[in-house]
C-alpha cells in the first residue's frame, strides 16, 4: 500500500505515534514525529512510497522532536534522535524538514554497511547505471535532477549501493536535495517541479527537496548495472566536456568519497576494483544542463541503452 | 648497504587497470595507484628481494627495460615514497 493510499489522518496518526514505516528502496524508515513541517513534507514527498504495518520491522528509527527546555519555545528548536541517540546538535526549527533528510542520509551511510556506499548520484538508462561521485558545489544534484526529467531513471541523489555479492547498485530512491542557484535552476527546467518550501540559513544555504516522479519510485526494487563513472563538474561559461579519466585514478577517488571504504578494508577494494573494472570512467565538465543530457544520452545510445 | 623488506603487517592485493596498478594494503587499509616501475618495485620486495641492486635487477627483467635505461633514480624515489607511506621498512646491515 502507497504512503496516498493509507490516507492522511491515518498516517498522520501514525507518524505522531512513532509507527509510520515508509520503503525506499531497500531501506524501511520508521518516523515518529509531531512536528507540522515534518509532516506537510512527508506527505508531499513520499505519497508514492509504499508503507509497512505499523509494527514491521524497520532498518531506521528516526524521532524529530521539539528542542528541549526554552527551546520548545523560545528560539525553537528541532532534535533528530535515533534509537535514542541523539548524534547532532539541535537545530532552528525552521529546518526540520531537511534536517529529517540528512539524518535519513545519515542512517544509510553510517549502518548500511552491507553494500559499498559511495557519496554520488546515481541514474539509469537501459539497465545500465551512471555514476557520478563528486564533492558538494560540484552541480551533481542539479545534474542528477536534470537528467531524471529528461529519460533518465533515479537510484539515488546521495549514494551509491553497490552489492558486495554481485556489484549491482539498488535504488534508494528519495527526493533529491537542491541548494542555492539550483533551485531556481531547476523550477525553470521542470516546470511544474514539486518541492518542499525553500529553508533559507542552512549550513549548506538556502535548500530544499524535489519530489521523484511516481514511475521511478515504482521501479525502487529494479538493480542496475554499473556502466559508467562521470566525475561531473559545473564551471560557469564552461562548454561541455566529457574526456576519459584513468581508471586507477577513479580507484582512488571513488575510494576517497566512499562511506565506507576503510571500513570494509579488502571487501571493498574487491568490491570498488570490479565496478570500476566495470566501467567507463570519465571527467566531465558543463555549464548547460541540455547540452550535459545530450552528452549523457551518447553514452547510453553507445551501449544501447534506450530504455 | 641497505637492505629493504615489506613492512611487518603489510599484505598487498592488487588490481590492474590499463597499464596502471592499484595497491591495497591490508594492513594499514591503504590504496596507492602505481605506475610500472613503482609496482615492479614492490612484486621485487614481495618476491623476497632486498639490496636495490638486487630490486633493481628483478625490476629490469620485469619491464624488460634495455641496460642503457636509468631507473636508479626512479627506484630510489619509489623506495623513498613507499617508506614514508608505512609500506616499507630499510635496515643498515
Amino acid at each position: 500500500m502507497r504512503l496516498a493510499e493509507l490516507g492522511e489522518r491515518e498516517w498522520r496518526r501514525r507518524l505522531h505515534v512513532g509507527k509510520l514505516v515508509v520503503r525506499a528502496g531497500p531501506f524501511r524508515y520508521r518516523f515518529d514525529s509531531r512536528l507540522p513541517q515534518i509532516a506537510e513534507g512527508i506527505g508531499l514527498l513520499y505519497a508514492d512510497y509504499p508503507v509497512a504495518e505499523p509494527d514491521e520491522f524497520a532498518d531506521f528509527a528516526l524521532k524529530m522532536e521539539h528542542g528541549a527546555g526554552l527551546h520548545r519555545w523560545w528560539r525553537r528548536q528541532v532534535r533528530f534522535s535515533s534509537d535514542g541517540f541523539y548524534p547532532f546538535a539541535p537545530l532552528p526549527a525552521d529546518h526540520a524538514y531537511p534536517q529529517l533528510e540528512w539524518a535519513m542520509n545519515w542512517c544509510v551511510s553510517t549502518r548500511a554497511h552491507h553494500y559499498l556506499m559511495l557519496h554520488a548520484a546515481v541514474v539509469e538508462r537501459g539497465g545500465f547505471a551512471a555514476i557520478l561521485p563528486a564533492p558538494p558545489g560540484s552541480g551533481k544534484s542539479t545534474l542528477c535532477a536534470a537528467l531524471v526529467h529528461r529519460g533518465w531513471r533515479l537510484l539515488s541523489d546521495e549514494v551509491a549501493l553497490i552489492s558486495l555479492q554481485d556489484g549491482r547498485i539498488s535504488a534508494a530512491v528519495r527526493p533529491i536535495s537542491l541548494k542555492n542557484q539550483s533551485i531556481d535552476i531547476m523550477r525553470a527546467y521542470v516546470p511544474g517541479a514539486v518541492m518542499t518550501p525553500v529553508t533559507h540559513g542552512t549550513t549548506k544555504g538556502s535548500v530544499t527537496h524535489l519530489k521523484v516522479p511516481a514511475e521511478h519510485v515504482e521501479r525502487m526494487d529494479e538493480t542496475a548495472a554499473p556502466r559508467w563513472v562521470v566525475f561531473p563538474k559545473y564551471i560557469a561559461g564552461a562548454p561541455t566536456r566529457l574526456a576519459p579519466y584513468p581508471r586507477a585514478r577513479s580507484v582512488l577517488d571513488l575510494g576517497g568519497n566512499s562511506f565506507n571504504y576503510m571500513l570494509l578494508g579488502q571487501t571493498g577494494f574487491e568490491a570498488l576494483g570490479r565496478l570500476v573494472s566495470a566501467c567507463e570512467c570519465f571527467e566531465f565538465s558543463y555549464s548547460q544542463l541540455d547540452e550535459a543530457i545530450h552528452a549523457f544520452d551518447g553514452l547510453a545510445d553507445a551501449v544501447g541503452g534506450h530504455g | 648497504m641497505t637492505h629493504w623488506r615489506l613492512g611487518g603487517l603489510t599484505a598487498l592485493h592488487w588490481q590492474h587497470f590499463d597499464g596502471d596498478w592499484v595497491i591495497f594494503d591490508d594492513g594499514s587499509g591503504q590504496t596507492i595507484a602505481a605506475d610500472p616501475v613503482m609496482a615492479a618495485v614492490l612484486m621485487a620486495l614481495e618476491s623476497g628481494c632486498t639490496t636495490v641492486d638486487d630490486i633493481e635487477a628483478q625490476v629490469r627483467r620485469d619491464l624488460e627495460a634495455h641496460p642503457s635505461t636509468e631507473l636508479t633514480p626512479q627506484l630510489s624515489e619509489g623506495l623513498a615514497f613507499l617508506l614514508q607511506l608505512g609500506l616499507v621498512e630499510a635496515a643498515p646491515t
